[in-house]
């Protein structure tokens, strides 16, 4: 089956990519969400670079609203209306309380990218609960989850454990 | 002798970065995170640092801020654009950014140039 027809037939997943694929899984997996509302949340780049990466890749921007939770441990910045800030990844009561705003707006997707990175930086049984509260709260809006995860052999148990929050488990494979 | 702190929360980036500098002829310290580093240096001052971007405890860009005399490269797995890393060089004493996963060959060279 596509990865279009997953995400189509899913209300939260987790979409799990190697080194290898992680790349080629968001660019495919923005290509869809993008098409509608798309909130996005970045573990592991800045914003600046995120709108680098759309326009490389050919994804449109005009669809996306962005919660950074990087940029902010570099440097002070002030969010945008594209762009929210939070101070680090680790601060997820933060981040619940920015998502809980955002989820009130008609988002059809909120991504995470990644939630493998989101767990080197927070502890991991907050960021469960914290995943199990989220998948929860986007079924309860209509807005479709999607956990970008780039598994390795430290992190295989957890991503299962993630895997048991959300409708289904996806792996990448390129051409899907 | 150059003596250089490594900071990084990784256990085994820390331990090969320092094996891998010493094994050049530097005189390498370490610390666990911001907060370690900051404490380190009422002791020392090394001639450069090379500083994790992104560690648990104070965050860098406080921490740059109180490193103010000496040379820091960040070792970062965050991508930031070339416009972000101009800016944040034009900022303080940050004189390199180190992309992780870095070659190891390259990093070395790197930090050569900065610490000489």
């Amino acid at each position: 089956m596509s990865l279009a027809n997953q995400i189509a037939e899913n209300g939260t997943m987790i979409i799990i990519s190697d080194e290898s694929t992680y790349k080629a899984t968001l660019k495919d997996t923005l290509k869809i969400a993008t098409q509608d509302l798309c909130c996005y949340v970045t573990f592991n780049k800045t914003c600046s670079s995120l709108g680098d990466f759309f326009k490389k890749n050919g994804v449109p921007l005009k669809n996306v609203k962005f919660i950074d939770a990087i940029t902010r441990t570099i440097k002070d910045v002030e969010s945008t209306q594209d762009c929210t800030y939070i101070s680090s990844p680790e601060s997820l009561t933060e981040l619940a309380i920015v998502l809980k705003k955002h989820l009130e707006f008609p988002f059809k997707y909120l991504i995470f990218d990644s939630v493998t990175d989101l767990i080197t930086y927070a502890d991991v049984n907050n960021v469960k609960k914290f995943i199990k509260s989220i998948s929860y709260q986007c079924g309860e809006a209509k807005c479709k989850l999607i956990l970008i995860a780039v598994e390795n052999s430290d992190n295989k148990a957890m991503i299962r454990t993630l895997g048991t929050f959300v409708d289904a488990t996806i792996t990448y494979q390129k051409n899907q | 002798m150059k003596t250089i702190l490594v900071v990084d929360d990784e256990p085994d980036i820390r331990k090969t970065v320092a094996a891998l500098l010493r094994n050049q002829g530097f005189v390498v310290k370490t610390a666990v995170n911001g907060d370690d580093c900051i404490k380190k240096l009422q002791n020392m001052t090394p001639d450069l640092i090379i500083l994790d971007i992104m560690m648990p405890g104070t965050p860098v860009k406080d921490i740059v801020k109180k490193v103010k005399n000496i040379k820091t490269i960040f070792l970062t797995v965050v991508r930031m654009a070339d416009a972000e890393k101009e800016e944040l060089m034009g900022q303080g004493n940050v004189v390199d950014f180190i992309q992780k996963p870095f070659e190891i060959n390259e990093l070395v060279k790197r930090i050569k140039m900065h610490a000489t």
